[in-house]
């Protein structure tokens, strides 16, 4: 696969025009930095400026259309029919969109020791840049590439907004230099790089996967490995600061931001229930009811998502890493956060139940219910006041959460009674329409001991396949 | 759930039971059942949206049932689609392409994706080449080879990994009648070479001349499987045979009068159409045997086979009569 794309990403005229114009760029600022002596400050800001705009957009965005363009060209099908898995071809579109990225990095590196000659800058902190861009980069491609497998353009639109949003900032921070001294002599610092490469890998595993998923076959099973790396990434996040003097709050927000994605994606999974999935979780009894919150679909992925969100809500109670606010806060900040992921479930389900695309209606009804919630939020505190109780009476997650910002020690009992029963009521009905999937998923099980691994037929057959019937 | 056996006790090549496959209100796919055996080459027939891509798309693993099961050499292709592919070749109806791939990096890309390596994946991507005679137009860009070509070269990518079963859609779907030989010459050799071809095409003639069975499907249903000859020679229990003699066609009408099994149907040339109420080669022999022991100077006699079409439209109409009997009815 990657043979396959960087035969055919190096021919394209995007890559070329880009790296002639990029080299054009640096020798210009090189000569005009050597001409300024000691360099100015707007002359960095174009080094820095055509550098990330070069890793951060030209190359991730062409992720876009790394799995979609298989499909425009009608060989998505024949590649899926070879013996790479949808795993492989994920990874190869993005390790070839790395690789040419590699090429621009290397082809700026000469110019970074010409502007220490020449500019008078410090060469570590550059490199540093320069690296700290090239794995941002790598993992702005990941979501390209991971997103690419999906097909509504709404969904991939509005991700593109976020991504450009999110890389205008950065690309803004770059041109001035980050505005960071480094301190290379610091152990902390050497400690959030190496967090900040291990958050990187994982980013990168996760959305490649979520795309792989997304283009496999029902029967790979690609829900069980996401979800457990996500647990043991998260118990090594929450652990460290335990067992260091490392700061705990980021780590918990990294923590609570990874679990977040991992939910979402586990929420909006269609529930394939096959024999050949549930086997392997069958032959070791003491784990086999693992298969109720590890196989694919959203009904295994709201088990999931209870039982990471009381752990993790269980340890921050406990633990209390960073926290110094009152306990019924720090509740509500907990049921808040379940709340506002499980919310959207309970829209989906409610109004639309047969939906296929769940993933890009997940993400509509989010949009819808953040949008709302702060409308109503500023409405309600312009008119009565942000310390208001009138507050808890409205049934949206974002309008607790400016509440608590607002007030953060005042958090009456009613506040978090209401909040709970809002929770409660977010998952009874999803629950409810995760039924009959638990009960099909106890038929087919059964079906294995009894030694029938066949596809069971009739109505069970109409549940356990209901992917993409576009 | 039985299992469908061959002669040699091994699994059909093709296992179809009661398979539906809806979008929605459309029924696409609408409890389909039949079976393939091995070195089989089966025709498989239908108007537009009838249903034949879905099904194939299915046997594929590329798509999913709604119901029913589908199985290739045995095994079931939603629960293992992985050992499945390694068994089918699927040249599907309209050939993706790559830009700025020539036809030996195209063939040795999926030569690679198959898992083959050094020697013998050149060895494979040149027996393809040869087998498909694509060598001369090794490096050519793929987006410059004209639709036989690309079809020849689909047809290779679908072969380098030597499948026991080619599923080919539409392969010769806007070919000119040059490359539509060339095509079919190379899926004659597949099958002497034993693999099975189920293989769709709106050429009924060209399907009727390859094909060990046809299946025709409508409104996703399978409304006939058997030969391309019973097709031909149809239901009726009769066989039309066109007969010539030279000299006075008089003494042919005569003769057809004094036989009670053949009955004169209209004039024909310097002869007559006749019918013989037997469907029997033997039979058919015996008339002929008789005309001859009787002194009439044949010099044509052949049987008048319906053409697949005519044959595919009549029973189309038989359904769509039985529906509509059916509905009134009701």
């Amino acid at each position: 696969m990657l043979v396959k794309e960087l035969r055919q990403g190096m021919r394209t005229h995007l890559f070329s025009v880009s790296f002639i114009l990029l080299q054009g760029v640096m020798v210009l600022t090189v000569l005009l930095g050597t001409a300024a002596e000691h360099g100015s400050d707007s002359l960095h800001g174009v080094f820095w400026f055509f550098v990330s705009t070069t890793m951060l957009i030209v190359m991730p965005i062409r992720g876009f259309s790394a799995l979609a363009n298989e499909v425009r060209l009608n060989t998505m099908d024949l590649i899926m029919l070879t013996r790479l898995s949808a795993w492989r071809i994920a990874l190869g579109k993005w390790a070839a969109l790395l690789v040419q990225t590699l090429l621009f990095f290397t082809a700026i590196l000469p110019y970074v020791v010409m502007r220490y000659f020449f500019g008078g800058v410090n060469l570590l902190e550059e490199i540093f840049l320069i690296f700290s861009l090239f794995v941002l980069s790598a993992v702005l491609t990941a979501v390209t590439v991971g997103m690419s497998a999906f097909r509504g353009i709404l969904i991939r639109g509005a991700v593109a907004v976020v991504l450009m949003i999110t890389t205008f900032s950065l690309i803004t921070g770059a041109s001035n230099g980050w505005g960071v001294d480094l301190d290379f002599t610091d152990p902390d610092f050497w400690w959030g790089t190496l967090a900040m490469l291990i958050t990187s890998v994982y980013a990168i595993y996760f959305f490649l996967d979520m795309g792989a998923s997304r283009i496999a076959p029902a029967a790979e099973n690609h829900s069980t490995r996401k979800r457990l790396i996500a647990w043991a990434f998260v118990i090594v996040a929450l652990l460290i600061p335990v067992f260091s003097s490392a700061d705990s709050e980021p780590m918990f927000v990294m923590a609570f931001v990874v679990m977040a994605v991992v939910w979402v994606d586990a929420l909006t999974e269609q529930p394939v229930i096959l024999p050949s999935i549930l086997a392997p979780f069958l032959r070791f009894k003491p784990v086999s009811f693992s298969r109720f919150f590890l196989t694919p679909g959203w009904h295994t992925g709201l088990l999931y998502f209870l039982l990471s969100w009381v752990i993790l809500g269980v340890f921050l109670m406990v633990h209390k890493p960073f926290y110094r606010g009152t306990d019924s806060e720090l509740l509500m900040a907990c049921i808040n956060l379940g709340t506002a992921i499980i919310f959207p479930l309970l829209f989906i389900q409610t109004f639309l139940p047969r939906t296929t695309n769940l993933f890009g209606m997940y993400v509509l009804v989010q949009c819808i219910i953040i949008v709302t919630g702060f409308f109503l939020s500023s409405v309600i505190g312009e008119i009565a006041g942000y310390g208001n109780d009138v507050f808890f009476y409205i049934p949206l997650p974002f309008v607790y959460f400016v509440h608590l910002m607002e007030n953060p020690d005042d958090v009456p009992a009613l506040a978090v009674f209401l909040t709970a029963v809002m929770l409660a009521g977010s998952l009874f009905l999803p629950l409810l329409r995760a039924l009959p999937l638990f009960r099909s998923m106890s038929q087919v099980s059964n079906q294995i001991r009894h030694g029938d691994a066949s596809v069971p037929e009739g109505q069970i057959m109409n549940k356990i396949i209901s992917r993409d019937e576009s | 759930m039985s299992e469908q056996k061959t002669s040699e006790g091994l699994p059909p090549s093709i296992e179809v039971v009661g398979l539906h496959r809806y979008f929605g209100p459309l029924k696409a796919v609408n409890g389909v059942t039949f079976h393939v055996d091995r070195g089989q080459v089966v025709g498989f027939v239908g108007a537009n949206g009838a249903g034949k891509t879905t099904t194939m798309r299915i046997l594929a693993t590329l798509d999913y049932p709604t119901r029913g099961y589908v199985k290739v050499c045995g095994i079931d292709v939603i629960q293992y689609p992985a050992q499945v592919r390694g068994r089918i070749g699927w040249m599907p109806d309209n050939f993706g392409t790559y830009d700025h791939m020539t036809v030996v990096e195209y063939l040795d890309f999926f030569a690679r994706a198959l898992g083959f390596k050094g020697k013998e994946r050149a060895e494979r991507v040149k027996d393809v080449m040869d087998f498909t005679d694509l060598t001369p137009l090794s490096a050519r860009l793929i987006n410059k080879l004209s639709k036989g070509m690309g079809q020849r070269l689909c047809l290779g990518r679908a072969l380098i990994h030597d499948p026991d079963v080619l599923i080919l859609d539409e392969p010769a779907a806007g070919l000119d009648p040059k490359a539509r030989v060339e095509l079919k010459h190379l899926i004659r050799i597949l099958a002497e070479d034993g693999k099975t071809v189920f293989i769709s095409s709106h050429i009924l003639s060209e399907l009727g001349e390859m094909c060990d069975t046809l299946l025709f499907i409508d409104k996703g249903r399978i409304v006939h499987h058997g030969s391309a000859e019973s097709l031909k020679r149809g239901d009726s229990g009769i066989t039309i045979v066109d007969v010539q003699i030279s000299g006075d066609p008089a003494r042919l009408t005569e003769w057809i009068e004094m036989n009670p099994h053949v009955t004169f149907k209209e004039t024909y040339k310097q002869g007559a159409r006749i019918e013989v109420d037997s469907v029997e080669d033997d039979v058919l022999a015996g008339v002929l045997k008789r005309m001859i022991a009787d002194g009439l100077p044949i010099i044509e006699f052949h049987r008048v086979e319906r053409k697949l079409e005519d044959a595919f439209i009549d029973i189309l109409n038989r359904i769509e009569a039985e529906e509509l009997a059916q509905t009134q009815k009701n």
